[in-house]
């Protein structure tokens, strides 16, 4: 850990099944690619503990264990972590270490309470670490980090308490008074990822001399409470539907297939830490390239 | 403009260069990427700043790369499936393409891939079409959206399923829709930009019709295509289709959609359905399109289709014809003119009227040839019909006004049957009596006046028929000559007819024509009575109407009587009746010369002539010996003064020393007076003996020593018969039918005129053989004019005009030896042959001719030529025939 002295030993963690796993592909800070296994709620998580001593030593320790942690890490004005989920389980007792060993462990069906998440100000990592305790010397650690997903099967069965109506078609009638008067409609509130928003604009009043009009999702997050809240924006998608300027009486189909885009489910109050929630916006760029759109959130889940 | 030029460059470029890279990574299986090659040439479609034109450039750019990418899919798909592999790349594709940011590249490769799956044949067709048209809404730039929509219609037209009703209405429920929506973004168009564009938008959109109309044209295809039990294609389109695409016309407002979009609409859809939609096309679509519109061009191009229709319709069975076929026809034109009727509310600009009902015209003559119970219905309506009401009464409205009323004259006569019918019509005489312009009516008799010459039929048959026709001749007859200026300054040619008048040659020409018609009139009936009673109807109702131009039909009209009535007398020999209607055609003569005898009196003679020697061969001696002696009186009266006809006749050339040439008009009298008096053969004797005696005392009398001596030889003749006069024969052949209507512009057409007359009057007679009868010959008279003739020669001064004056009478004294005279005997002209040869010397020798160039010398030489021939001749006689052995030459 130290750069002046390497780590008398080796420590692997090896996940039963990793290569069979899926993965999910994330480009980290260093721009670097890296691949996590994918692991659900509920999920047991198994693993392989290898410790290697290098060069022949013999490294005595003062007992090794393996966590299961869950973190949220905060960087809004300075990092801080909290830990909402804690497992240990001891592996070996102290003794030395001589040849490699092996120590299989188990977290049993693991409630995940969130999902991974790596964003601007906050992360939401799960990892195993493992704790090799020594006399003299601090401890020798080694981290592997899961990625867990959250699925809901099916929007009916959201979640989310206070939404009562179930995967309704939303309406809105938005304008500018004597120039632009629309309807809109998106088949619902509610999307998987891999969903698609269906939906359809009619204009009502149209003098507004509109150049296109597109959709953009823009994904927030929310990290701490008010007053210190810290707000991330980032427009994940824009897209383009309408070319030209409409008269009144014309009806723009939407239709936008999410599957293809990085999006978060949505994650309201994680641990009363943060929040992440995306927006759907209608945008329409007149002439002068003036801006009016029309924000409403959507809710995105994972499922199957 | 070329800042556009440059930008257009650019994108042409963009596309090429994206292109070919697609083409590469297609190549080396890239799929991918090569679809990121293909939306980044799409994106170059996104561009603002091009005209329809340029962009088509864009268009057809991109067509072409899209279609290597349709064929590779295609190609690629149709491996896989014979391998027998996973297909279901396509249907993926065509989501994945739907995640291009931009919509008009994400549309194009929508459409691309979609029917590119459609054409595998495996794809759920119906979804995919109503999916890619209903996206296509996305795109509501004009042009943008305008060239998608046509990619989309180019790319499925043949792929459209019709092989069940289902699929069939879909199919027409998707090209009538994308039809709509294109018709909107084209009309859409005209509203872009600024409005000092207006002109060039209206130009662009022009130029971008064609995008919309293929909607249209496929759309007759498919309705064509589709067979089914129950299915008739013309229901089907007078149901389903008529009144939403005309509902959609009607909306748009737009005259340029609608006359473009009506005019398609006529076009292509074939005219039994037309039949179906008339009623409707005309009073609900037509009468409710945009009030500037011209809907008369449109009412054309519908007229034209039904007459082409009907034109071909003879190659049509009768499976391809409407059942109802005769019944629809028949109600054409009620269909038309209610529309007509109730286009007429709207305020119809002149023009429009006028084109319309020149339409209406066609389609009548066109469909109903003999029905001019529409024409009737129009020009009754003309009469009516007030078009000034909110513009007032003004010399122009009137002027256009006529000017369609002339036209709508006009085009029946040219184009129907029988004229007859068609001017006997109420509503066209009175539409043509109200016609102010006196130059239009002029126009349409002439159009009635050359349409009936060109008739190969007898066309006017009774009198009512003259009346008819006449009544618009009139105008030509009764035409004032005022002249205009034109004339007046030289510019247009005219002649003068008497003293005061001068005429145009259109007027002439008309004249002229008239005379045909006359000679036209019935001209294969054998009634000659009444014919003739017909000409004189004619005459006395119309031609005589102006007095001042009688001298150019009736000539014409004079000619066609005598020979009918040489017809009707040799029927009916001596009636009283033909008797009287001699009498009766010479009172016409008279009419004629009491007008034109102080211009005219030379042609009045010739035809007086005529009339003598029809006269004579009929016996009616009394008759014709009265018209010699008035013959005589006009000589007296007219010409012996010099007068008597146009003073042109001084332009001719006058050498006193050709016979031919020379000529006054008095001495040619003589000579035609002669001419004529030689055969005349039923006259008493005492009758005959002074009527030539007379004329040879004319002769004598005329002015000039030549005229004196050449008529007095001439009329030597009238003492010694020849032969038996060829007008005596009963079925002579009528000759003269085409002559004397050429009125004589100039002295010098008239006399070639008048030797033609004189020649073909001989011609014929030649065949026949000749009947032995009494021949009058008196040889004293024939010396005695011979010697007169001598007496006057020698009493030239001019010793040229002398001696060739001697020559003609040697060759007359040559004549009458042979026929036999005895007291010209070879003696007398021995001695008439050494006082020439005397003369001829002396000329030489007293004028010292020796100079080629000199003019006496030439007519030195031409007179001795002359006599050389004449003893030339004498010598041959001898030879061959054994005549004048006495003579010496």
């Amino acid at each position: 850990m130290s750069l002046f002295f390497k780590a008398p030993i080796d420590i692997e963690i090896r996940l039963d099944g990793e290569e069979n796993r899926s993965h999910v592909e994330l480009v980290n800070n260093q721009g670097r690619t890296e691949k996590l296994p994918i692991y659900k709620d509920g999920e047991s998580v198994k693993g392989l503990v290898t410790i290697r001593t290098k060069e022949g030593r013999k490294v005595e320790h003062m007992g090794i264990k393996v966590q299961l942690l869950g973190s949220i890490e905060t960087n809004t004005d300075s990092i801080t972590s909290s830990d909402f989920l804690t497992l240990a389980t001891e592996l070996a007792a102290p003794s030395t270490l001589t040849h490699p060993e092996s120590y299989s462990f188990e977290f049993k069906n693991v409630e995940k309470q969130y999902e991974s998440y790596r964003g601007k100000n906050v992360k939401l990592r799960y990892f195993v670490k493992v704790f090799v305790s020594r006399r003299s010397a601090s401890e020798i650690t080694r981290e592997k980090e899961l990625w867990v997903y959250q699925i809901v099967d099916l929007p009916m069965e959201s979640p989310i308490k206070d939404d009562k109506s179930k995967a309704t078609t939303v309406k809105m009638d938005v304008g500018i008074l004597d120039c632009l008067h629309i309807e809109f409609e998106y088949s619902k509130s509610k999307y998987s990822l891999k969903d698609v928003i269906v939906g359809k604009i009619y204009f009502l009043l149209a003098r507004l001399k509109i150049k296109h009009m597109e959709l953009s999702l823009m994904r927030r997050e929310t990290v701490g409470v008010p007053p210190n809240q810290v707000n991330d924006n980032e427009t994940v998608v824009r897209f383009e539907i309408m070319d030209g300027a409409p008269v009144k009486g014309e009806t723009i189909p939407i239709r936008l297939f999410l599957g293809g885009f990085d999006l978060t489910p949505t994650y309201k109050d994680v641990n009363k830490k943060f929040s992440v929630r995306t927006y759907l916006s209608l945008v329409l760029i007149d002439e002068d390239a003036r801006r009016y759109f029309k924000q409403s959130e959507i809710f995105l889940y994972r499922d199957q | 403009m070329n800042k556009d030029k440059s930008v257009l460059q650019g994108c042409l470029s963009t596309i090429s260069h994206q292109s070919n890279l697609m083409k590469q990574n297609l190549n080396d299986n890239n799929l991918l990427v090569a679809l990121k090659n293909s939306s980044n040439f799409l994106n170059e479609l996104r561009v603002n700043q091009l005209s329809p034109k340029q962009y088509y450039e864009l268009y057809i750019s991109i067509f072409d790369s899209l279609e290597y990418l349709c064929n590779h899919l295609a190609g690629s798909y149709n491996m896989k499936k014979k391998k027998n592999k996973d297909t279901s790349f396509l249907s993926d594709l065509y989501e994945l393409v739907q995640y291009s940011g931009n919509i008009v590249p994400r549309l194009y490769m929508m459409i691309a891939v979609g029917t590119t799956f459609i054409s595998t044949g495996d794809a759920p067709t119906e979804a995919i079409m109503k999916d890619m048209i209903e996206m296509c809404r996305g795109v509501q730039n004009p042009i943008r959206g305008l060239f998608l929509r046509y990619y989309l219609s180019q790319k499925i037209k043949d792929l459209l399923p019709i092989s069940n009703e289902h699929e069939f209405n879909n199919t027409v429920e998707f090209l009538i829709n994308n039809f709509i929506e294109m018709n909107k973004l084209w009309v859409r168009l005209q509203h872009q930009g600024h409005s000092s564009e207006r002109e060039l938008r209206y130009k662009e959109r022009k130029e971008l019709k064609i995008l919309v109309g293929s909607n249209l044209v496929r759309l007759s295809q498919i309705i064509d295509d589709y067979n089914d039990d129950h299915y008739s294609s013309s229901n089907f389109y007078m149901k389903k289709i008529f009144p939403i695409i005309t509902e959609q016309i009607i909306q748009c407002i737009d005259p340029l959609a609608q006359s473009y979009l009506i005019d398609v609409i006529i076009q292509i859809f074939p005219v039994n359905f037309h039949f179906k939609t008339l009623n409707e096309l005309l009073t609900k679509v037509i009468l409710n399109l945009n009030p500037m519109l011209n809907k008369s061009e449109l009412i054309d191009t519908l007229i034209d289709r039904f007459i082409n229709y009907n034109d071909d319709e003879i190659n049509l069975n009768d499976f391809e014809k409407p059942e109802d076929f005769e019944i629809l026809k028949k109600s054409l034109f009620d269909n038309f003119w209610k529309f007509y009727l109730s286009l007429v509310d709207k305020n119809l600009p002149i023009k429009e009227h006028s084109n319309i009902l020149v339409n209406y015209l066609k389609l009548s003559i066109n469909f109903d040839r003999d029905n001019y119970e529409n024409l009737n219905r129009i020009y009754q309506f003309l009469s009516e019909y007030n078009f000034d009401e909110n513009e007032g009464e003004n010399v122009e409205n009137l002027h256009e006004k006529e000017e369609i009323w002339l036209n709508l004259l006009i085009i029946p006569i040219r184009n129907f049957e029988s004229i007859i019918n068609l001017l006997n019509l109420p509503f066209f005489s009175e539409i043509f009596n109200k016609l102010t312009n006196k130059s239009y009516q002029k126009t349409i008799c002439l159009e009635i006046l050359n349409k009936l010459l060109d008739a190969e039929d007898i066309i006017i048959t009774s009198t009512d028929d003259i009346d008819i026709v006449f009544k618009y001749l009139l105008v030509l007859i009764k035409e004032s000559t005022e002249l205009n200026i034109s004339t007046k300054m030289g510019i247009t040619k005219s002649f003068k007819i008497n003293d005061n008048k001068t005429l145009t040659n259109d007027f002439l020409t008309n004249q002229n024509k008239i005379c045909k018609i006359l000679s036209k009139l019935n001209h294969k009936s054998t009634d000659f009575s009444n014919k003739v009673s017909d000409l004189i109807y004619i005459k006395k109702k119309y031609l005589s109407k102006n007095i001042s131009s009688i001298i150019l039909t009736y000539p014409t009209l004079i000619q066609l009587i005598l020979n009918n009535l040489r017809f009707l007398g040799m029927i009916r020999k001596s009636d009283i009746k033909v008797v009287n209607q001699f009498k009766g055609l010479s009172m016409i003569l008279d009419e004629l010369y009491e007008y034109h005898g102080d211009y005219y009196s030379d042609l009045i003679v010739s035809l007086y002539l005529n009339l003598a020697i029809v006269c004579d061969s009929l016996n009616l001696s009394t008759l014709t010996f009265e018209i010699f002696n008035k013959i005589f009186i006009i000589f007296e009266e007219k010409l012996i003064l010099g007068q008597g006809s146009p003073s042109n006749l001084l332009n001719i050339n006058n050498d006193p020393h050709n016979s031919l040439n020379y000529n006054s008009i008095q001495y040619q009298t003589i000579v035609t007076v002669v001419n004529k008096l030689y055969f005349v053969r039923n006259l008493s004797k005492d009758d005959y003996q002074s009527l030539i005696t007379k004329v040879t005392l004319y002769g004598s009398k005329l002015l000039k020593k030549q005229d004196q001596c050449r008529g007095v030889f001439n009329c030597s003749h009238l003492f010694w018969w020849t032969e038996p006069s060829p007008y005596q024969v009963e079925d002579s052949e009528e000759k003269d039918e085409e002559e004397s209507k050429e009125t004589k512009e100039t002295e010098e057409t008239k006399e070639t005129e008048e030797t033609k007359e004189t020649e073909d009057h001989e011609e014929p007679e030649e065949i026949v053989e000749p009947k032995e009868k009494y021949l009058f010959k008196d040889d004293k008279r024939v010396l005695e004019c011979l010697q007169k003739s001598l007496r006057t020669a020698d009493s030239c001064i001019d010793p040229y005009l002398s001696n060739q004056l001697f020559i003609e009478i040697l060759n007359k004294c040559l004549v009458f030896e042979i026929y036999g005279n005895e007291m010209i005997t070879a003696n007398y002209i021995n001695r008439l042959i050494e006082l020439i040869k005397t003369n001829l010397d002396n000329l030489v020798d007293t004028n010292n001719l020796k100079d080629n160039d000199d003019k006496e010398f030439k007519l030195y030489v031409e007179i001795k030529s002359f006599f050389n021939r004449t003893l030339t001749f004498i010598e041959q006689q001898k030879e061959d025939e054994e005549r004048f052995l006495d003579i010496e030459t």
